[in-house]
């Protein structure tokens, strides 16, 4: 077996034995980063005793990961009889992700716990946001103050965050309810989504 | 935003470290709070503990987080660790004002080199033409001083102080931080840097800084330029960051104060900062100052934008911010412009008002500066900021002294006037700008509330001599001084309140006189004095013999004697012929002998409010024969015989007698405290109590005894900062030297000393007993709320003695207190139920009463329009319980 060294968001592999894919070897070692076995597909050449850096994508694809609910929120919405809960949930989801997506591109990171790549960042590793919409928005300076000058945005991420009403839960323990929204409820909801993306959209931070 | 930061302390209780808020715009809550006790609640429930508070605050919920540890693990949701710095820019500010937040300040072992800004928010107010001057004064006081042009866009600090040899500046601080944000370098040899901040002869790096000294007093002043405008500076300029500016210790401003220090080492770094609300003037403002200068013509469009740069950086910055107007038109058409501005600027009450430039031609042709005839115009700002170095050199030095130590050593005794040792007036007694007043010789009265000194005044003349000839500085050459009548020690033979009541009827039956009564008295006090040598050769004359034996057979004394019934049966028996002519004679006698001498003789009366009946009928006749009996002396040409009659204020007032009208201002002495003489006292009981104190004083502003008589406002504040602070507060405007004598000054505009000393008691007291609390201020001895208690104490003290001085009051006084009957300001109307309700006699008006309150000086009448039509005034508000209409700063 070759041995692995991690330094920053590196892979330095050395004396991979031929015929040993480099994807088992990463695999297999636990300091390592799950992001990192996507590498594993970038595959061994079978070049042997010699550095093999990877670096790369190393977090999730948020966009794609954020269109792909916002599919599923349609489906839902659309079918005969809408599952509105499922909707609430997933839409809460699908702007996590488009928040993350910003985050990272704001950032330039190649993975949580990173720092900043922007000029005037901080100096501090930008964590991962987690389910926090509000906190994902948080991270992004510039986004966050324009968010702070519109009660527009915050009014209606309030209402993403808590789907069926600032006293009720919010839209991750939604997965635990078995009730349904009103047609008034879930239109609002959908206003309210469709402002947020395209809020967030639109003040997509593009100089990073 | 005061609502704000009432919620964060509520939040600080119940979630001590476990939440997070933020406000955006319209008033819009953003909240986070990770916190055990949600355990087992629903979020309704949740959210009905927290919501009320934000609505309370005047928030409105935008988004409100409100988790249990397990939940917020659950969701990868944490509170934020980062420290709050303070902000760069305005909309960072106005958030942080908004949410209750204060930037937590980068810690500087001391504020040296203190960064002082002058800012404007439109130009062509004379900033610069300030900050040099303001320079010049401070660099010829002896201190060091850097300027620096941070108006980046608009530079010209460098124009206005060029270099003496007048060469061109070929780079500035936008150089100076610009390669050090962009280029790498090593910072111990500097190498790969094109710029340095001193330069060498043998240097080839470009040195930003230059002196430039004044040509009258030869002070120099360090000039470091923004830089040389054209095609780099602009490039070096835009590419800049200014937010990353004290972020971190390492950041190219670090750096250049590092390198400021180690070069020019300066005391004082003046700022010539950005105008507008753009990014470098916040900068200046918000993050770099540790004191503010904002200058302003007084117009709406300055006033609008002030106001809200002055409203943010209070609000978010505990530093001394002070308003300059400049340039003021000369005169009436000046004082009417700035009378029309000020309300736009909001002032309180307590704050410090605008100084004040006037416009100055020199300045508007001046090729060279400083403007030699503007200087004394700019000289407040430097005291200004020598005030507020001295603020923060007495915190510094407290923190490294034993404060417990100090306060435990500082006594105020009361001192009764009659009971002050030799040596206490060398240590306590303050002589008033009243002092030399009373030194003229054709004063006969010296009238006074009770407690404005009178009696101490008295005992210093007649009873400590030796102190009063110090302090009058040879204006008591040749002068005996003796008690007229008075409760001076060895003085209990004198008649008191029955006697005198005796004294009158014998009067009224022989249809004698009260003059002639006096100056019989007068011939005895002098016969029975350490004087009598003055009338004893007199009374041996053929002429004299009656008189002479008559005071030898009733007025022969031991020390110690009292006044008995045979002294009052003498006494009248000289209102008889021959005695009465005799007196007379004796007067013209010893009159001219004196004169022949070359030498005078005063007799001082003092407690004869006390000895001669108060509110008795025949008080005003007896105390008129004693004013007419100087008045008529004077006349008669006695001019070396005089008659000093201490009374009481309203005593004085209530006097009707025949020649009055003489006793004028020329005439009569009022006794008053002014702030400065109060100060003075203060400072004086302060050190002569604590020879601790009076070295932690020295230390700071070190004042000699004679210095102290003579102090100004200015230094008697600087000096009175390690007891009771320079400011009320740290960090507000309002001195605490003004506010505690506007707090201890009645309508009247009378102070009374006797309230000092019941006011630094409590204070120390009261100091002593929050001795284990947390928030103990560190730049003086006596926090605010121990000064707080300290004038509740003065002020119901105060209240007692003018129950007994205004005994017609009491009725009222006690009703008000008991009853709370009024606020601090209230109508005539229900000053009028008030006063019927303490049944006034049936020939009273509310207007006769108005105007015993006014007498007292109790009651503040208000303009004509104000919301109310009186008030109460400050000194008696703690005194009397009253509850301060709401807006009135306590």
């Amino acid at each position: 077996m070759g041995s692995i060294s991690v330094r920053d968001d590196c892979v330095y592999c050395t004396g991979v034995p031929g015929g040993a894919s480099l994807g088992n070897v990463l695999s297999s070692d636990p300091r390592l980063h799950p992001s990192f076995l996507i590498l594993t597909r970038c595959s061994n050449r079978g070049i042997l005793n010699r550095i093999i850096r990877v670096r790369g994508k190393s977090v999730e694809d948020y966009a794609a990961a954020c269109a792909s609910r916002l599919a599923d929120v349609k489906a839902l919405l659309a079918a005969p009889i809408q599952l509105t809960t499922a909707a609430a949930h997933l839409g809460g989801v699908a702007v996590e992700c488009q928040v993350k997506a910003l985050v990272v591109s704001y950032h330039g990171l190649s993975d949580w716990g990173c720092r900043s790549r922007r000029t005037n960042g901080p100096k501090e590793p930008i964590p991962r946001p987690g389910h926090g919409l509000i906190a994902g928005v948080k991270l992004m300076n510039d986004l966050y103050r324009k968010a702070k000058a519109d009660p527009f945005f915050l009014m209606h991420l309030n209402r993403l965050m808590h789907p069926k009403g600032a006293t009720d839960v919010d839209f991750i323990a939604l997965r635990y309810s078995a009730e349904e929204q009103s047609e008034t409820e879930i239109r609002e909801w959908q206003h309210s989504l469709d402002y947020v993306c395209g809020w967030l959209r639109k003040n997509e931070d593009r100089s990073s | 935003m005061n609502a704000v930061r009432e919620l964060r302390r509520q939040l600080d209780n119940s979630f001590p470290g476990r939440y997070e808020l933020d406000v955006g715009a319209e008033r819009t809550a953003i909240i986070l709070i990770i916190d055990p006790s949600f355990s087992g609640k629903t979020r309704q429930q949740r959210v009905m503990q927290i919501e009320p508070l934000l609505d309370e605050a005047g928030l409105r919920p935008g988004i409100t987080e409100l988790y249990t540890p397990a939940e917020a693990d659950e969701r990868g949701i944490a509170l934020s660790t980062d420290q709050i710095i303070a902000p760069a820019t305005w909309d960072t500010a106005v958030s942080m004002v908004e949410s209750g937040q204060r930037p937590v300040d980068v810690q500087r072992p001391q504020r040296k080199p203190r960064r002082v800004i002058f800012y404007s928010y439109k130009g062509g107010v004379g900033r610069t033409t300030a900050l040099v001057h303001t320079a010049f004064h401070l660099a010829r006081a002896g201190k060091r001083v850097a300027v620096i042009d941070l108006d980046v866009e608009a530079p010209g600090l460098h124009t206005v102080l060029p270099r003496s040899d007048r060469a061109p500046i070929v780079a500035g601080l936008v150089d100076y931080l610009w390669e050090r944000q962009i280029r790498p370098f090593d910072e111990v040899t500097d190498e790969c840097l094109e710029t340095c901040l001193v330069g060498t002869p043998a240097g080839q790096a470009k040195a930003i800084s230059y002196a430039v000294e004044d040509p009258v007093a030869r002070a120099q002043v360090q000039v470091i330029p923004a830089g040389a405008v054209g095609d780099d500076y602009v490039r070096r300029l835009h590419t800049l960051s200014f937010e990353d500016v004290l972020t971190r210790s390492d950041d190219a401003w670090a750096l250049f104060e590092q390198e400021l220090a180690e070069q020019l080492d300066p005391d004082f770094m003046l700022i010539d900062a950005r105008t507008g609300l753009g990014d470098w003037g916040g900068l200046s403002l918000l993050r770099l100052a540790d004191e503010a200068f904002l200058v302003l013509y007084p117009s709406d469009q300055n006033g609008e934008g002030i106001r809200f740069v002055r409203g943010t950086l209070t609000q978010l910055r505990e530093i001394p911010t002070h308003l300059v107007l400049s340039p003021i038109p000369e005169g009436p058409l000046g004082r009417k412009l700035v009378d029309q501005f000020l309300p736009q600027l909001g002032l309180e009450e307590d704050d410090e008002q605008p100084v004040e430039i006037h416009y100055n031609p020199g300045i508007a042709s001046a090729g060279v500066y400083p403007v030699e005839t503007a200087m004394a115009s700019y000289a407040r700002l430097a005291n200004l900021i020598l005030e507020s170095e001295t603020e923060d050199r007495v915190e510094a030095t407290i923190q490294r002294t034993d404060r417990w130590k100090i306060i435990e050593s500082l006594s105020f005794p009361q001192r009764e006037a009659k009971a002050i040792a030799a040596n206490d007036f060398e240590l306590f007694f303050q002589k008033t700008s009243d002092f030399d007043k009373f030194l003229d010789d054709a004063r006969w009265v010296v009238r006074g509330r009770k407690g404005t000194g009178k009696s101490t005044l008295f005992h210093l003349f007649v009873e400590h001599q030796e102190n009063a000839v110090k302090r009058a500085r040879g204006r008591l050459e040749g002068i005996d001084v003796l008690p007229g009548h008075g409760p001076a020690v060895g003085a209990e033979f004198r008649p008191t309140t029955d006697v005198f009541n005796t004294i009158r009827r014998k009067l009224i039956e022989g249809e004698d006189d009260w003059l002639s009564l006096w100056r019989a008295y007068a011939i005895i006090r002098v016969f029975c004095s350490v004087k009598r040598a003055l009338v004893e050769s007199l009374l041996k004359g053929p002429d004299m013999k009656a008189l002479h034996q008559h005071l030898f057979a009733c007025f022969t004394v031991e020390p110690g004697g009292y006044w008995r019934s045979t002294h009052t049966t003498g006494l009248l028996e000289l209102l008889g012929e021959p005695f009465k002519g005799l007196c007379r004679d004796l007067m013209i006698d010893l009159n001219t002998e004196l004169g022949r001498a070359g030498r005078k003789l005063w007799l001082l009366y003092d407690d004869l409010d006390q000895d001669i009946k108060e509110e008795s009928s025949w008080q005003g006749e007896a105390l008129s024969g004693l004013l007419r009996l100087a008045y008529d002396s004077n006349n008669q040409g006695l001019h070396n015989v005089r008659f000093k009659v201490f009374l009481r204020e309203d005593i004085w007032s209530a006097l009707v007698f025949t020649n009055k009208s003489h006793f004028g201002d020329p005439r009569t002495l009022e006794l008053k405290w002014n702030r400065d003489d109060f100060l003075r006292l203060a400072y004086r009981l302060a050190t002569g109590a604590s020879a601790e104190f009076r070295a932690l004083a020295q230390r700071q502003f070190p004042l000699t005894d004679t210095e102290v008589d003579s102090a100004g406002e200015e230094d008697l504040r600087r000096a009175l900062a390690p007891l009771w602070g320079l400011n009320q507060e740290k960090g507000k405007k309002a001195f605490a030297a003004r506010w505690v004598y506007s707090r201890m000054t009645d309508s009247q505009d009378n102070t009374y000393p006797r309230s000092l000393t019941v006011l630094l008691n409590t204070a120390r007291e009261e100091e002593l007993r929050r001795r284990n609390d947390k928030q103990v201020p560190s730049d003086r001895l006596f926090s605010r709320p121990s000064m707080q208690a300290g004038l509740k104490s003065a002020s119901e003290a105060r209240v007692n003695e003018l129950k007994n001085e205004f005994p017609k009051l009491r009725p009222f006084l006690d009703y008000v207190k008991k009853d709370k009957a009024l606020r601090s300001q209230f109508s005539r109307g229900e000053l009028e139920t008030a006063w019927k309700k303490t049944s006034p006699s049936e020939d009273a008006t509310l207007d006769s009463f108005i105007a015993q309150l006014d007498t007292a000086g109790l009651l503040v009448k208000k303009a004509r329009g104000a919301t109310y039509d009186f008030g109460i005034a400050s000194l008696y508000i703690d005194g009397l319980g009253i509850t301060r209409v709401q807006g009135e700063n306590k």
